[in-house]
């Protein structure tokens, strides 16, 4: 049956007085799939790039039923096209729902959530070709609006707007745990899939009811929702270029060109005066000529970041290598101090034969410069080690304040070798923590010792206190003290004070950043209080007591 | 990709192209719907819907609303029911078929019925309902 009020299309689409529809539906739909293909083909194997293409191919697919709903005159080929659109509208929805989780999290969703999605899709491809989708036509009207069954009415609708729930769920609980840098991302998709849903399934919806109920005589309304797809592969675009979210090695101008040419391109099917038509056509080639220049300078800008990202990527191969020869080094001269050393302490306690005044000096002066070697190798390998991850913890009940008089009586020689005092003092009495002993050891170590070298004259004082849920533990000295400037180089690999250098010439410059890389291993953290220059400083460790 | 993933795809196309052959079968081979449309009707028999001929409104035309199986109209008038004498009444063979003619009750926004107050439902038609000619709404499964 035919519609005996409206013309029969030419070329099956087209139809006088439409310009609006046609502006909407083309640039939309050319544009969309121009983005989908270019997300597919940039990396078909990856599921977020799938679905993707999917959902655009579902809306570019609902674009076309529409256009033909919206032109042809054949009751039958009308209804059968608008029989289609509940399924893909849902089919939309859902696979936006599955796009976001796999966006989110990286990985694709369980068995269970797919039976979900299948389960909501299920009524909806059942009742499609049933009266409860559609059950009659308006030949004078050319539509179906009157005739929409409950599907179309409720479930359709209400799928859309779970949808639009569930994602906007998701969005929340996955940027209060993501990093910085992801939680843009998450806003800008998040944004851009529920602005595109909501333009998309609520204009629709309102178009649908308002045309049924007789309040408006079509559904023109229904086309300003398709922009929201617009708005999406803009989204879309951003994090193709900023954030390569889709694996995309290509900048996406190109596309950006291409949309501005159809976006242009499109004005020609409502401008009716010759003037305009002029005004578009200047436009266009303005835009083409200045879209080559654009593409030429970004894909010669393309090449110099690859060259950049190559340098980079050889760069950083050979630091590697350079680490792996400097650590081969090290563990080589660990191996012969270590053994020198030996022979020294083998020498001064007489194992071959007896050491003369003179010859005790000397060897007492060897074994210290060897000891000394020994340590500073060990802090450089150790430093290697948290830097490569291969410090393992063993963590176990550890009492801190045991651990803190043992190394400061261990220590004890040193500072009294400088005319130092040097005390442990606690408040309280359980100070029980789930730590690795070494690796603590050699924290707590590092500090006390540090305090000892970098204090002239005065004391050095180790206290440990407990409040609440946590231990803390400070090295407070009558010290250098530590400047501004030196104070944001504390605990960086290798970083050296300007004036603490002056006073520690040996300083590896490893030490501390060794401490806070253990101390946070321990979920705990450490930092440093100076006023100044001369004035002192105190370290101070918080860990988690259990 | 995953068998599950490409499991759920799969699904979801089969589903999509099963759908879509029983809608085709449905409306494009057996042509299993209700059409709608403007029939004949004459005012000085029936309270008829009053539509416009131009925007003014200078002109009018007197029309029911006829519902009829589209097999039926199909084989009654062919693809085009305008010129067609069947397409306004009920014929026996007809397996479903109903005309309406103008009444309050079935008024949506913007039609007018000829005895009712020119202007639109429902403000209009509210206030005049006491006086108006009982509505008449002739609808008749078929056969008869």
């Amino acid at each position: 049956m035919i519609c005996p009020y409206f013309p029969e299309p030419s070329y099956f689409l087209f139809v006088p007085d439409l310009s609006l529809v046609y502006y909407a539906h083309f640039p939309v739909t050319i544009l969309a799939l121009l983005v989908g293909l270019f997300v597919f083909f940039s990396g078909r194997t990856f599921l977020l790039n799938r679905l993707l293409f999917f959902i655009v191919l579902a809306f570019v697919l609902w674009n076309i039923i529409n256009l033909i709903a919206w032109t042809n005159i054949h009751s039958d080929f009308i209804l059968f096209s608008w029989s289609l659109f509940g399924p893909l509208s849902a089919l939309i929805s859902i696979l936006s729902i599955y796009f976001m989780h796999v966006f989110l999290e990286k990985k694709d969703v369980g068995v269970r959530v797919k039976l979900v999605f299948l389960a909501l899709l299920a009524p909806v491809f059942a009742l499609s070709p049933t009266p409860f989708g559609l059950n009659g036509f308006n030949l004078t009207e050319c539509d179906a609006f009157g005739f929409e069954g409950f599907a179309y009415e409720v479930y359709y609708t209400s799928l859309g707007f779970l949808a639009m729930a569930w994602i906007l769920v998701l969005l929340v609980h996955r940027y209060r745990k993501a990093e910085a840098g992801f939680k843009k991302q998450i806003v800008l998709m998040g944004t851009g899939i529920e602005l595109f849903l909501f333009s998309f399934i609520t204009t629709v919806f309102l178009a649908s009811y308002l045309a049924g109920q007789g309040i408006l005589t079509d559904s023109e309304l229904e086309v300003y929702g398709l922009f929201g797809m617009l708005v999406f592969m803009v989204y879309i675009g951003i994090l193709l270029v900023k954030f390569k979210t889709f694996h995309a090695s290509l900048i996406a101008s190109q596309a950006l060109v291409i949309a501005l040419l159809i976006l242009i391109g499109s004005q020609f099917t409502f401008v009716t005066s010759e003037t305009q038509q002029l005004l578009v056509g200047v436009t266009l080639l303005l835009t083409a000529a200045a879209g080559i220049v654009l593409i030429r300078s970004v894909k010669k800008e393309i090449e110099q970041r690859k060259h950049i990202e190559h340098l980079a990527g050889e760069l950083e191969k050979a630091n590697k290598q350079q680490i792996i020869l400097l650590h081969f080094i090290t563990h080589q001269i660990k191996g012969y101090v270590t053994k020198s050393r030996n022979l020294f302490a083998s020498l001064m306690e007489g194992d071959y034969g007896p050491v003369t005044d003179p010859m005790k000096a000397m060897l007492e002066e060897g074994l210290r410069s060897d000891t000394k070697g020994v340590n500073t190798i060990q802090e450089i390998l150790n430093a290697a080690n948290i830097q490569s991850g291969k410090v393992t913890y063993a963590k176990a009940p550890l009492d801190l304040k045991e651990l803190a008089t043992t190394i400061a009586n261990d220590l004890k020689p040193n500072a009294d070798a400088k005319g130092l005092a040097l005390a442990v003092t606690s408040e309280g009495n359980d100070f029980t923590i789930q730590g690795d002993r070494l690796q603590l050891t050699n924290a707590v170590k590092n500090l006390i010792d540090n305090s000892i070298k970098y204090t002239l004259k005065g004391s050095v004082n180790v206290s440990l206190t407990r409040k609440d849920s946590k231990i803390r533990l400070e090295v407070s000295d009558t010290g250098v003290g530590i400047t501004p400037e030196d104070m944001k180089l504390l605990f960086t690999e290798g970083g050296h004070g300007k004036e603490s250098s002056k006073v520690n010439v040996e300083s590896t410059g490893f030490g501390l950043y060794i401490v806070k890389n253990i101390i946070e291993a321990h979920q705990g953290k450490v930092w440093a209080e100076s006023e100044g220059a001369g004035k002192g400083s105190t370290f101070i460790v918080e860990l988690p007591a259990p | 990709m995953k068998f599950s993933c490409s499991a759920f795809f799969l699904v979801c196309v089969l589903l999509l192209a099963v759908s879509a052959s029983a809608s085709y079968y449905r409306f494009m081979v057996v042509g299993d719907y209700i059409v709608e449309y403007e029939g004949e009707c004459d005012p000085a028999t029936e309270t008829c819907f009053v539509g416009c001929e131009d925007e003014e409104c200078q002109e009018v035309y007197y029309y029911s609303h006829v519902q009829k199986h589209a097999v039926n109209a199909y084989e009654q008038c062919g693809p085009d029911i305008s010129e067609c004498e069947e397409a306004n009444v009920c014929l026996p063979e007809d397996t479903a078929c109903s005309i309406t003619y103008c009444s309050e009750d079935v008024l949506h926004e913007g039609e007018t019925c000829e005895d009712l107050d020119e202007s639109s439902f429902p403000e209009a038609s509210e206030e005049d309902s006491e006086s108006e000619e009982p509505s008449e709404e002739e609808s008749e499964p078929m056969p008869l």
